[in-house]
């Protein structure tokens, strides 16, 4: 339940940065779980093992859920930054607040790197940048499952 | 439409030279632009039939489950083992204006010739799979048809599918544009016709006058996502054919097909489809699309027709499929005789595993079912082992 509080907050704060400080502690404290960034994951998990479509069509349908990624990616960095971000996380110890907003740089810098290497048809970078997205999803989600 | 005039090895061969003519000529004046990639992937095959098709060489139906040819009397065991999956891809890019020019052109191994004796086996030579370009929303060549939903594909390791599926390739002309989480897409597709005649025979027509017409609306939401196509066809037999009369017919179909995800990855695709004159649609070929009386007048079958697949992922790279697909078809056995396909269906139970993003491992057991008119009915058993590599 903390982690899905953890990622509702990430969420909300998305659209309501500014209300932050006068909102429900316990809102906020969640990560990145929206519906969107689980579909856009969801996706490229899919198209990764995609064998029926052309090539072409599946480099089309990467391409749009990567620039989706890649907008998602950037908010969380941005709100990683922020110092409200920052001030929500006050039940994790200093070490884990660095941790949390390390994770979500690497997140948008493998996110834009991805992006920048669809791009110039670059598709084996691609498969291997998705691969450490995902690893850095899921060490974010193991670190602050239990908080 | 006939393209008969041509060999179709003549025209592969013109194809191949044409690409191969053009890009030479392309790079030279888009030097800075140009962006050209090659891709394929290997798949090699061990298949072991409980009932086996092959006479005469290797039936292409030993390496591909047809429903149509299941046998109907028991016959022989037989194991094959195949490359003819293997494919061959590239990709050209040109950016034109604010958007970019795309072609693609996919060859398979999977041709088949006629042998002297009127068995149809396998040879190894290329299959043009696609050919196409892409530019904004239009898309103009060879490619699957408007009227199919590939996202509601099971994934499986044979290379036709289950029954049901109506993957067909061929030309067309197609317009997409996306809205949000809605689009929309119209095409127009090459028409041919396929014929049921009085003795049971089939006779494959390429003299339709109007191309096919196809519409098709898809929604994304969280949940997956959702499509509905319709199709309307011109179904025209000329007297040539019949010796006697000039018939035409209207057809039409409506399919609704989709991927719905549950808890993490897992999730269900289904297509569902009827109406008429859309034989050739349905699992390459497996009914006629008009039966022909001994006068030239024509009855198109109606058909329905379907499949559907829970997959199971047990982990980020192995994961199961149960597919199962069926299909009847109401033809009229005046016209027809009763030497024809009414119920056919298929179920097929799989393992498959990346062990890397390149390589895939699959292990897959299918069981096909066929029923005539005449109550003749016959099934076969398909266990498969497939070996991907891919590289892009």
């Amino acid at each position: 339940m903390t982690f899905l509080r953890f990622a509702l907050a990430i969420q909300l704060t998305l659209v309501t940065l500014p209300a932050y400080p006068e909102q429900d502690r316990n809102s906020y404290l969640t990560a990145i779980h929206s519906p969107e960034v689980q579909q856009i994951m969801r996706n490229l998990h899919a198209l990764l093992f995609e064998r029926e479509r052309s090539n072409l069509e599946t480099q089309r349908l990467r391409s749009e859920q990567f620039e989706l990624l890649v907008e998602q990616a950037e908010s969380l960095s941005s709100i990683a930054a922020s110092s409200s971000l920052i001030d929500s996380l006050q039940q994790l110890d200093v070490e884990e607040q660095a941790r949390f907003s390390e994770l979500a740089n690497e997140l948008s810098l493998i996110a834009r790197t991805i992006s920048e290497d669809n791009k110039a048809g670059h598709y084996s970078e691609v498969d291997a940048g998705y691969m450490r997205l995902q690893e850095t999803c899921n060490q974010c989600h193991q670190l602050f499952r239990d908080w | 439409m006939n393209k008969t005039f041509i060999p179709l090895c003549s025209r592969r061969c013109l194809l191949i030279t044409f690409l191969v003519a053009i890009s030479p000529a392309l790079y030279a004046d888009h030097k800075s632009k140009f962006d050209i990639t090659f891709g394929g992937r290997v798949k090699i095959d061990a298949i072991y039939n409980t009932n086996s098709v092959s006479r005469d060489g290797t039936s292409k139906a030993d390496l591909a489950f047809i429903p149509q040819t299941i046998p109907l009397a028991d016959s022989s065991s037989s194991t094959e083992l195949n490359l003819r999956e293997s494919r061959l891809w590239s990709t050209l890019r040109l950016p034109l204006a604010d958007e970019s020019l795309a072609s693609y052109v996919e060859f398979d191994f999977f041709d088949t010739k006629l042998k002297a004796n009127g068995t149809r086996v396998v040879a190894n030579r290329p299959r043009l799979r696609h050919l196409y370009a892409n530019y904004g929303g239009w898309t103009l060549g060879k490619t699957f048809t408007n009227f199919v939903n590939i996202s509601a594909f099971p994934e499986i390791n044979d290379a036709n599918g289950p029954v049901g599926v109506h993957a067909l390739r061929h030309e067309l002309l197609r317009y997409r544009r996306s809205f949000d989480r809605f689009a929309l897409s119209l095409s127009i597709e090459d028409a041919e016709s396929l014929f049921v005649t009085s003795n049971g025979n089939r006779v494959r027509v390429n003299d339709d006058q109007i191309p096919d017409l196809t519409a098709r609306a898809n929604i994304n939401q969280n949940w997956g996502e959702l499509s509905l196509a319709a199709i309307f066809r011109q179904v025209h037999a000329n007297s040539q054919l019949s010796g006697s009369n000039d018939d035409t017919r209207w057809g039409s179909a409506l399919s609704i097909a989709g991927r719905v995800y549950f808890k993490g990855k897992d999730n269900l695709r289904f297509t569902f489809t009827g109406g008429n004159a859309i034989g050739r649609y349905v699992s390459y070929g497996l009914f006629d699309d008009a039966a022909i009386s001994a006068d030239g007048r024509l009855d198109l079958n109606e058909i329905v027709s379907g499949h559907f697949s829970y997959q199971h992922w047990w982990s980020d790279r192995l994961r199961s499929s149960m597919v199962v697909g069926l299909a009847y078809a109401n033809i009229n056995t005046d016209f027809a005789g009763s030497n024809i396909n009414e119920y056919v269906g298929s179920t097929a139970i799989n393992l498959i595993w990346n062990p890397t993003l390149n390589s895939t491992i699959g292990v897959e057991w299918l069981h096909g079912y066929r029923q005539q008119y005449n109550q003749l009915d016959g099934n076969i058993d398909r266990i498969q082992l497939s070996l991907i590599y891919r590289v892009d």
